[in-house]
């Protein structure tokens, strides 16, 4: 999420969102899925794009599916 | 890209989901939920398919209409696409099938422009790599000052007329067309040279946009030279809204000599059916020293700047047009990336409407 969004990886914590990363728009968005699905070898369907929304989200999301978030 | 799957071309069988999607998403009376308007838009205009559609999780969610048009490039004939109408279900924009919509939408290495969307869209153009940071000008002419002065919201007057500069054809030579014949042809090769781009006025794409239109009944005056050849024509809509009529010219195009000819002509039909006001969007310089022999003034004077664009209703949120271009290779970038050379109009899109 940091390398998408081009920020420090301590900047990223359990609150961090859209609200509060600036490159975290539909652009960088759409990059952060392209990101996520390479990286892990993953998809996501309707339900999980929209919910989305913050880095506690996507965590839940990606654990959901096996994958260990750091 | 990873939304393909979202993302497809209307189909026939769509209009019902497709209406329901415009109801909701603009509101019951929005253009789109006419057939007879999207059919001869996006379905009878030389494409099949330039309706594109967001289908998301079963339920349409998105629309991008788009217009194929062929441009006069610098001298050269180019097919582009003009972007008329985009709308994303904002949950949707949020996780970028806006941006998407826009890419799928596209024809590779054709140009494409948009004009008429929100500040919001400019952004996202932007970030594509589009050129967005152009407005349309707007001239007006008050011909009814006592009721125009009602939409003024500061205490400024309205510009004095100049009085008109006389030249050698007289409007008497204007005549009003329903449709454009092959003379026009004539007249376009003739002129389109002053018209480094824009799209390209051969008689079809005219009547296909004006004459043939379903729903609005435009006025066309055409100027003649005194041997019967046509040297200019304006495209004018009467509005009646919110108490005031205007006379929006849509489009505009003229010899040198028949630009005043042809806007006092205008000027003369409004007077005779009780327009308070003519106005004209253009990108450019295009005919600005006729338009203010002609009377018309830039809207950044004093007690034109507050003058609504919008009537109907009044609207005074929404000041300008937007105008926004992608040059897709390095070579029309060179020759093109310059918004002076550019001529649109508010016939270019579809943003010309009372609705």
């Amino acid at each position: 999420m940091a390398e998408t969004f081009k920020v420090p990886v301590e900047s990223i914590t359990e609150n961090s969102s859209a609200e509060n990363i600036e490159r975290w728009d539909s652009f960088g968005f759409l990059q952060l899925v392209t990101d996520l699905e390479e990286t892990y070898n993953v998809s996501f369907d309707e339900t999980e794009l929209l919910r989305m929304s913050s880095y506690q989200s996507i965590k839940a999301i990606l654990e959901g599916k096996g994958i260990e978030v750091r | 890209m990873k939304y393909d799957k979202y993302l497809r071309h209307y189909e026939d069988k769509d209009w019902r989901a497709f209406k329901q999607m415009v109801q909701r998403m603009y509101g019951p009376r929005y253009i789109f939920t006419n057939k007879r308007f999207v059919d001869w838009q996006h379905r009878h205009n030389g494409s099949p398919s330039s309706l594109c559609l967001i289908d998301f999780a079963g339920e349409l969610k998105g629309v991008l209409g788009s217009i194929p048009l062929n441009l006069n490039f610098l001298g050269r004939d180019l097919s582009a696409w003009c972007y008329a109408n985009i709308r994303v279900d904002p949950e949707l924009r949020r996780v970028g099938l806006g941006v998407a919509l826009i890419e799928f939408g596209r024809t590779p290495g054709k140009l494409v422009y948009g004009m008429g969307h929100s500040d919001e869209m400019t952004s996202v153009y932007r970030n594509l790599g589009w050129r967005s940071d152009i407005r349309l000008n707007r001239y007006l002419k008050v011909l009814n000052t006592a009721n125009v002065e009602r939409l003024k919201t500061v205490d400024a007057p309205l510009t004095a007329e100049r009085k008109p500069v006389e030249n050698g054809f007289s409007q008497n030579s204007c005549t009003q067309v329903h449709a454009f014949d092959e003379d026009m042809d004539d007249f376009w090769l003739a002129v389109r040279d002053k018209y480094p781009i824009t799209i390209n006025r051969y008689s079809t794409y005219l009547n296909w946009r004006y004459a043939d239109h379903p729903m609005i009944p435009y006025k066309i005056f055409v100027h003649r030279a005194p041997d019967g050849s046509i040297q200019g024509y304006v495209v004018v809509r009467i509005e009646d809204s919110s108490g005031y009529r205007i006379a929006r010219i849509i489009d505009f195009v003229s010899s040198d000599d028949s630009e005043l000819p042809l806007l006092q002509h205008v000027t003369a039909y409004g007077e005779r059916n009780d327009v308070d006001l003519v106005d004209f969007f253009f990108s450019g310089d295009f005919h600005v020293s006729s338009l203010l022999s002609a009377g018309f003034v830039k809207n950044d004077a004093a007690g034109h700047e507050t003058i609504p664009m919008l009537f109907n209703p009044i609207d005074r949120t929404r000041k300008t047009v937007n105008f926004a271009y992608s040059l897709p290779t390095e070579e029309l970038r060179l020759q093109g990336d310059a918004p002076y050379k550019w001529y649109v109009t508010k016939g270019d899109g579809d943003i010309d409407r009372p609705y």
